[in-house]
């Protein structure tokens, strides 16, 4: 039988919820409106695994993320796959499902590694009308994410900000907008991570990620293993101001903390939104 | 390069090297095209290893972190993932390791090891198994006398049968015990029935009767013809739906 859960959406700041603290969050009940599960990691279709994420849902939000859908890729899309996932969404009534800008996926094998798509109008057509069938099987509007890049293509010919604009007005989507990933690519590849902020349509923004990378020889990674980094915490403000109170996530996924450490985390953020928050209802 | 060759050349490069005509499409600020590529190959290669730890946690203790690396690199390039979905990445593995064991005369002390991945991988299967709904004993009371030979049991998502040659159990027991010096390999040559109870994977050694009796019910053989190939028949299935191991029922022509 389907549980009954209070309808809540997700909304101010949560965490992202990691196996290693479920039983944390269980006994300590942490005051969050809201958590983000991964989907490759919760995709049960019963036993504890899911009974646990029954209690966590009693008291929390929750919302789906996942990076293995291949939604750019130009095999069939994985619909088995999209169907266990839509099966989760409706048992645990998820405000809403996101997934990474890329592809993972050709000639039937599967990376389960975000790998990224050429900017250029052919992806834009291609990865729209994926989003489109992926929509009408969920039954409901996606939100896709930016992806952290390491590398370019020579061929691209549009920018980030204009390929992610471009691809929500005509796929209809929503963007989640991972500030991580913005300042990795600024560094890696010299994109402006200001630019590709004011280039993205404001009333498509629902979600944004903060996490913290790895530098790996002056080379960023989006490795979700150390608090979130100065640069990053300053195009939360930017990114506030321009998208007013947008539901925040903090993301830890490797070298995990305690959960206290997290939860301070999402304090600070907490913190730095009422105070953009306040700015602006004083503004003339 | 149009996109689908694009990502064909890209998953072959995570596959083992980097297409020529790929490097010379990429760029970075500081990379070069083959460390960009390497970047990603080693976190694709780094999340299917660790899927796998997480599934055959006490294979992985019995060879050590080295030799299992070697083994899921293996892996990945001779099984390559054909679903998005991870939990179903390691379905193959036991395969592999009786590829290696029988390749490879140094692994002979280890030669139990496809079969002790074999139970790990059921247990990870009964670990996420769909629910089952209780069974429906009124219903069942009320099948019409003439109507009972057609009687068919489901048997629990969760459940599987395996037959080991080797204490597979034993040395499963003595590594979550933290004992793997107990390893022996006396005795074996068991049945065992992997299922979940109280919501956690269980264990259990059953009697060659009971995993011909429970393999017969899984092809869906109606209780006619269970009855006739097996005395005691009432005094096992109560067991059984005691145990949780039966969650259900249809008559042999309905749908299930």
């Amino acid at each position: 039988m389907m549980p009954v859960y209070k309808p809540w959406p997700a909304s101010g700041v949560g965490i992202g919820l990691r196996h290693e603290h479920i039983q944390a969050v269980l006994a300590q009940k942490p005051k969050l409106c809201w958590m983000e599960l991964l989907i490759d990691q919760h995709l049960s279709s019963g036993g504890a695994p899911l009974h646990q994420l029954e209690q966590i849902r009693h008291n929390y939000a929750l919302t789906l993320h996942g990076t293995s859908l291949s939604l750019g890729g130009c095999d069939p899309l994985d619909t088995v796959y999209l169907q266990r996932v839509k099966k989760l969404a409706r048992h645990l009534a998820t405000s809403w499902l996101s997934e990474a800008v890329g592809f993972s996926s050709a000639n039937g094998q599967f990376s389960h590694e975000l790998l990224p798509l050429p900017y250029t109008e052919e992806a834009l057509e291609h990865l729209c009308g994926r989003i489109r069938q992926a929509q009408d099987i969920l039954g409901q509007r996606l939100l896709l994410a930016n992806p952290a890049r390491y590398l370019q293509f020579n061929h691209s010919t549009l920018s980030e900000g204009e390929f992610l604009a471009a691809m929500a007005e005509r796929s209809d989507c929503e963007l989640l907008v991972d500030l991580n990933n913005l300042y990795i690519n600024e560094h890696n590849l010299g994109e402006p991570a200001e630019q590709t902020l004011t280039a993205l349509p404001a009333g498509r923004v629902r979600e944004i990620h903060l996490s913290g990378y790895h530098d790996q020889h002056g080379h960023l990674l989006g490795s979700h293993d150390s608090p979130v980094q100065p640069a990053v915490w300053q195009l939360f403000q930017r990114a506030l101001e321009l998208f007013g109170d947008t539901p925040t996530l903090v993301e830890w996924d490797q070298q995990l903390p305690p959960l206290e450490r997290l939860l301070e985390e999402a304090q600070r953020a907490r913190q730095l939104m009422k105070k953009v928050n306040d700015r602006q209802r004083q503004a003339p | 390069m149009n996109l689908s060759r694009l990502q064909t050349l890209f998953i072959e490069a995570l596959q083992g090297e980097t297409p020529a005509e790929l490097k010379t499409q990429i760029h970075s600020r500081q990379l070069s095209a083959e460390q960009c590529i390497e970047l990603h190959r080693h976190n694709s290669r780094q999340t299917h290893e660790q899927a796998l730890a997480e599934m055959f946690p006490v294979t992985e203790q019995l060879v050590g972190d080295e030799f299992f690396h070697q083994v899921a690199g293996e892996y990945d390039h001779s099984f390559p993932a054909e679903t998005a979905d991870l939990s179903h990445f390691g379905d193959r593995f036991p395969i592999l390791l009786l590829k290696l064991t029988a390749r490879h005369r140094e692994l002979d002390k280890l030669r139990f090891l496809p079969e002790l991945a074999r139970l790990e991988w059921l247990l990870h299967y009964a670990e996420t198994a769909a629910d089952d709904r209780p069974f429906d004993f009124t219903t069942l009371r009320a099948v019409d006398k003439d109507d009972q030979d057609r009687v068919t049991f489901k048997v629990s998502h969760a459940l599987n049968v395996m037959f080991s040659d080797y204490p597979v159990l034993s040395i499963w027991r003595a590594h979550q015990q933290r004992q793997p010096d107990a390893l022996s390999l006396e005795g074996g040559s068991e049945w065992l029935c992997i299922y979940r109870q109280q919501d956690r994977p269980a264990i259990d050694v059953i009697p060659p009767t009971v995993a011909t009796l429970l393999g017969e019910m899984m092809q869906g053989h109606p209780l006619g013809q269970l009855a006739e190939h097996f005395a005691n028949l009432e005094r096992h299935l109560p067991a059984m739906v005691r145990q949780g191991w039966l969650s259900g029922f249809y008559l042999a022509d309905q749908a299930a």
